[in-house]
């Protein structure tokens, strides 16, 4: 406390969260240059600058910032409703994976990959889909873990949703025994978190719907600051919990379905960008939320990197990574607290 | 506080004996029912007669006596085993890492088997069965380390979410590179059908495998069940009780180990019996383990029996994958559990 | 290692025998090869022939054509390019004497067609494609399959021009004309058409002399469970069934045309017996050399009561052998489906 006599640790949020931004825009910059067909920096910059060869300009912005943005985009998402979800359930493991509504989207995935799929389907149907079905596994797991008359519960609402991950997991096993193998292959690559949605106009329609809901969340950060005091706190202090509650949880898995809707399912994404984030900056919200999506973009930009540099992990879709990563590190957290 | 409250349904209360009794008894007549109804339906018509003699004047030119005696029979053997096995090793995971939730399946043991068998279908396609055994052994028993590791190392007593989500996330990591190795090397449909669990394609050979080890294991846990019953009431407690708590805790921890790797292997993944059994027998005989363990056997062996029974004549002459029904069954019953605990911690 | 070495001798010995016999109808046909023919092998596939060894014939000069292809999409590209690259097709392209940049192939059937594919790299991505990978090839001219989604082929268009092959498509005349159509390539394409259509016919004539034309086959793999190959996915099934005119049990075919029935489930142990025709062939589909029944189904009571088990009559096939059915393939499909029969008649 002495220490941020001078810097109020708001300040010092903001500083940090500034170091961040400026480290997210050094690690996408640096996976301009990074992917199977070689380029050297100067014809980065060359492409950059608006000129080098056709395959350049191709391989930049039709490849590889279409990737990068995205990147970006599911990570913001993921890395805001993970702070909102944790918040808002005072438990610091609640996070769009564990809470059971990514494996919401993935079941409604499966049955749209199963039964519904054609040649020239709209390519909008299936996110649309994936975000029904993010949302009604959210509403169910709510309902499920709510008892009538009761206060949240929210290590309920937890419980609620590993075991509705399980369900949802069981009926998609199920509907996956029916596929021949290259739906089979795409769907496993779909549940596993791959980058899919990299077309500008999922871009553009995906960070409209981004934008708006991370608007919406920023403007009450401080009643996320007050909830995350307790309930009873935020009572005393006049905050309508009940209604609060049900405004943020709207806007998390808006923010969290839609980003796997377009980017897939990278499950322990949305709970390690905020530890991470809430070890620089602290719990406060005007900070946190910032941090954490910029944190959760990082993880997702350099595994994605990794996915495209390296040989040897070619084919294999960037949640993996990040899976492989965020284990580890999610049960040291486990041991730790 | 807690503490009292066990102490006193330690002694076997006339009540909880009683019902144990009444338990048991309704639990193995039901069994038998239920198993005889096993070895008399399936895909292949069999009358009451072919069942009787196929057991017991065995003609190995009859079909319909084949697939009474070396189909269905070591499939109800199998069942059985798996049922127990299951129902035991989840009530004394419950109890050694004092967790109401825990639950083999839903702590990433099996997970970890599964992804032994896909190395061994990489790197060794035509391995005998018993290595095929083997391997799945392996896998399980890293991954159960993993967990009673995680377990032992929190710096105060892991909650049972914070447990659960551990095994979540051990099932995630073994998830994740199992998926990767599958489609680097289309391993995909094959890997599918052993991720779904069935017992399906039990021989003699498999359960006279598993057999030693269901039996040891299963006694072993008769055994240590009244020291069980004694560390349930806090390691303090049980210390002044004169109980060794190392040695309770390393041999139940070897029990779940062993029991649950059986199941693994001759089922594959089955998740949430070992969660649902233990606590409906709770409900009906209390806290002593002495009366929680062999009713568990019943029940589970009953339980397991059932759904595969439903798993053979739903879709007959295929097979519905039973880890697919099991979790059917299971989600709304943990769902249930999980609504009926009282606060945010679920502290044991 | 013992049965690559097999494989390649094998695949050696045959190709000389062939090339002297279809040196007098391949006017470009290539040069043959010092080989002392060693072969010892069942005089069973005598009769059928190695596909012809062909040469890309271009020229080199850049030769601008439009192609309608199969899409009736118009396309530009140079006919003589040697920058190919294939997604799809590429036994096909092999047999026609073409060496693509890259393809999309088994690891496991380049090994044993190297000479086919020699200078040709594999592809890593096939989900469906990484186009920075395509691109490190700088390719002219990308062939796909033909149901890839059009978002994915705009995608390749950017890159190259990009045709479309049949790959549902079983008429090797449609198949393989149309390819010799995109290269120039008619009389290749017209020599690998007469072959495939002569080792059908001989294949049928020498499935007369095993007296089995009349018989009903049944084709079975194992995953944990017995189940039956349904007939898209296995080109097996077309030679077997159709070509050959053998006959389905009853009962498979009801399985096959039960829409509520998904194939790839595990059929009960007790009704296996119900699926066995008059011949049983198993379909390896985890071989690491030779085709044989896994110990797991050797074992099982359920397989134990067929009749062609019993009397150890049931011939195996490598299933990978078969997920494509390009004509560079063809005369190891046919030997060893050959193989296979003659083993389960005998």
């Amino acid at each position: 406390m002495k220490k941020t006599r001078n810097i109020t640790p708001l300040k010092k949020g903001i500083y940090i969260n500034l170091c961040l931004a400026a480290l997210l825009a050094v690690v996408f910059i640096i996976g301009c240059g990074v992917g199977r067909y070689r380029m050297s920096p100067q014809q980065v910059l060359a492409v950059l600058a608006g000129g080098g060869d056709n395959y350049g300009r191709l391989a930049l912005f039709e490849i590889r910032l279409p990737r990068l943005v995205l990147s970006v985009l599911v990570g913001l998402g993921m890395g805001v409703s993970g702070v909102i979800m944790q918040d808002l359930m005072h438990n610091d493991l609640a996070s769009p994976g564990t809470l059971g509504v990514s494996a919401g989207s993935g079941l409604f995935v499966t049955i749209y990959v199963a039964l519904i799929k054609q040649r020239d389907s709209n390519p909008f149907l299936m996110p649309i889909l994936a975000l029904a079905g993010g949302l009604l596994s959210a509403g169910i797991i709510f309902l499920l873990g709510m008892k009538k008359g009761q206060r949240i519960q929210p290590t309920r609402i937890i419980m609620t949703g590993v075991a509705m991950n399980s369900a949802f997991g069981a009926i998609s096993m199920f509907f996956m025994l029916l596929l021949d193998n290259t739906k089979l292959e795409f769907l496993q690559r779909w549940q596993s978190g791959e980058l899919w949605g990299t077309e500008w106009e999922f871009i553009a329609v995906f960070s409209v719907w981004l934008v708006i809901f991370l608007f919406l969340t920023y403007r009450k950060s401080l009643t996320l600051n007050v909830i995350n005091m307790g309930y009873d706190v935020a009572r005393g202090l006049g905050v309508d919990v009940g209604r609060q509650f049900v405004y943020m949880s709207v806007c998390a898995v808006a923010l969290s379905s839609s980003a796997v809707a377009f980017g897939g399912n990278f499950f322990f994404l949305g709970l390690i960008g905020p530890h991470i984030a809430r070890r620089m900056v602290g719990t406060d919200a005007r900070v946190l939320l910032p941090a954490s999506a910029i944190v959760a973009a990082i993880i997702v930009l350099t595994a994605d990197m990794l996915v495209r540099g390296l040989a040897m992990l070619a084919n294999i879709p960037t949640g993996i990574v990040i899976s492989v990563i965020s284990v580890p590190y999610f049960l040291y957290l486990l041991i730790r607290s | 506080m807690m503490k009292r409250q066990d102490f006193a349904a330690v002694k076997k209360t006339p009540n909880h004996f009683l019902s144990f009794v009444l338990l048991m008894t309704v639990g193995t007549v039901l069994l038998i029912g239920v198993s005889a109804a096993f070895m008399l339906f399936g895909a292949e018509p069999t009358g009451i007669q072919d069942v009787i003699r196929g057991l017991f004047c065995y003609d190995p030119d009859s079909f319909v006596h084949i697939v009474v005696r070396d189909i269905r029979l070591p499939r109800l053997l199998a069942d059985i085993i798996v049922g127990v096995s299951l129902a035991v090793a989840g009530a004394v995971m419950q109890g050694n890492t004092k967790n109401p939730m825990a639950d083999s399946g839903l702590m990433g043991i099996s997970s970890g088997s599964v992804f032994a068998i896909l190395l061994m279908m990489l790197f060794v396609p035509h391995a005998t069965r018993l290595e095929r055994i083997g391997y799945s052994f392996m896998g399980a028993a890293g991954a159960t380390l993993l967990i009673y590791a995680i377990a032992m190392l929190g710096r105060r007593n892991i909650t049972s979410d914070r447990m659960v989500l551990a095994g979540m996330a051990i099932s995630t990591l073994f998830g994740s590179v199992t998926t990767a190795i599958m489609l680097k090397d289309g391993l995909s449909a094959g890997m599918m059908k052993y991720s779904a669990g069935s017992s399906a394609n039990t021989l003699w050979s498999d359960v006279a495998v598993a057999a030693p080890f269901f039996i040891v294991g299963f006694l072993v846990s008769i055994l240590i069940s009244r020291m069980l019953t004694v560390l349930n009431l806090g390691e303090d407690v049980s210390r002044g009780l004169g109980a060794n708590v190392k040695i309770i805790k390393f041999l139940s921890t070897m029990v779940v180990l062993v029991l649950s790797a059986t199941a693994v292997i001759i089922i594959g993944p089955v998740g949430y019996v070992g969660l649902m059994v233990p606590h409906i027998v709770r409900y009906f005989v209390g806290t002593d383990y002495r009366l929680i363990l062999p009713s568990c056997a019943v029940i589970g062996a009953l339980f397991v029996v059932l759904v595969d029974l439903l798993a053979r004549v739903l879709i007959a002459p295929l097979e519905f994958p039973i880890g697919v029904l099991v979790t059917m069954i299971g989600v709304p019953f943990f769902i249930f559990i999980s609504r009926r605990q009282k606060n945010d911690t679920f502290a044991g | 290692m013992k049965y690559r070495n097999f494989w390649k001798k094998m695949l050696t010995a045959a190709m000389a025998v062939t090339m002297l016999a279809a040196s007098g109808c391949a006017s470009t046909g290539g040069q043959t090869q010092n080989t002392v023919p060693e072969t010892s092998q069942p005089t069973q596939s005598a009769q059928l022939e190695q596909v012809p060894v062909l040469k890309d014939t271009r020229p080199i000069e850049v030769k601008e054509v439009t192609f309608t292809d199969l899409n009736g999409d118009e396309v530009t590209y140079n006919q003589n390019t040697r920058k190919i690259l294939a997604l799809s097709g590429a036994g096909d392209l092999a047999a026609f004497g073409l060496r693509p940049n890259a393809v999309i192939v088994e690891e496991k059937m380049k090994n044993r067609y190297a000479d086919f594919f020699d200078g040709v790299e594999i592809l890593q991505n096939t989900q469906p494609f990484d186009e920075e990978e395509i691109m490190t090839y700088q390719p002219e001219l990308i062939l796909v399959y033909q149901m890839m989604e059009e978002p994915e082929l705009e995608k390749l268009r950017k890159i190259a021009p990009v045709i479309p092959l049949y790959r549902e498509e079983f008429d090797f005349e449609k198949r393989l004309g149309y390819i010799g159509e995109i290269f120039g390539m008619q009389e290749n394409a017209k020599i690998l058409i007469d072959y495939a259509k002569k080792t059908q016919e001989t294949a049928v004539a020498e499935l007369q002399e095993l007296n089995i034309s009349d018989k009903t086959v049944s084709m079975f793999y194992y995953m944990d469970g017995v189940s039956i190959p349904p007939t898209d996915y296995w080109y097996f099934n077309k030679i077997v069934y159709d070509y050959m005119g053998l006959k389905m049990t009853q009962t498979t075919q009801d399985f096959l045309n039960d829409p509520n029935v998904n194939p790839f489930t595990p059929i009960s142990n007790e009704k296996i017996r119900d699926f066995e025709g008059d011949i049983v062939i198993y379909v390896d589909l985890m071989t690491d050399g030779e085709p044989k029944v896994p110990e797991a189904l050797q074992s099982n009571p359920g397989w134990m009561m067929l009749n062609a088990v019993k009397n150890q009559k049931v011939g195996a096939i490598d299933g990978l052998l078969y997920a494509e059915k390009d004509v560079l393939y063809l005369y190891e499909q046919y030997t060893s489906l050959m193989n296979a029969f003659s083993q389960a008649a005998a």
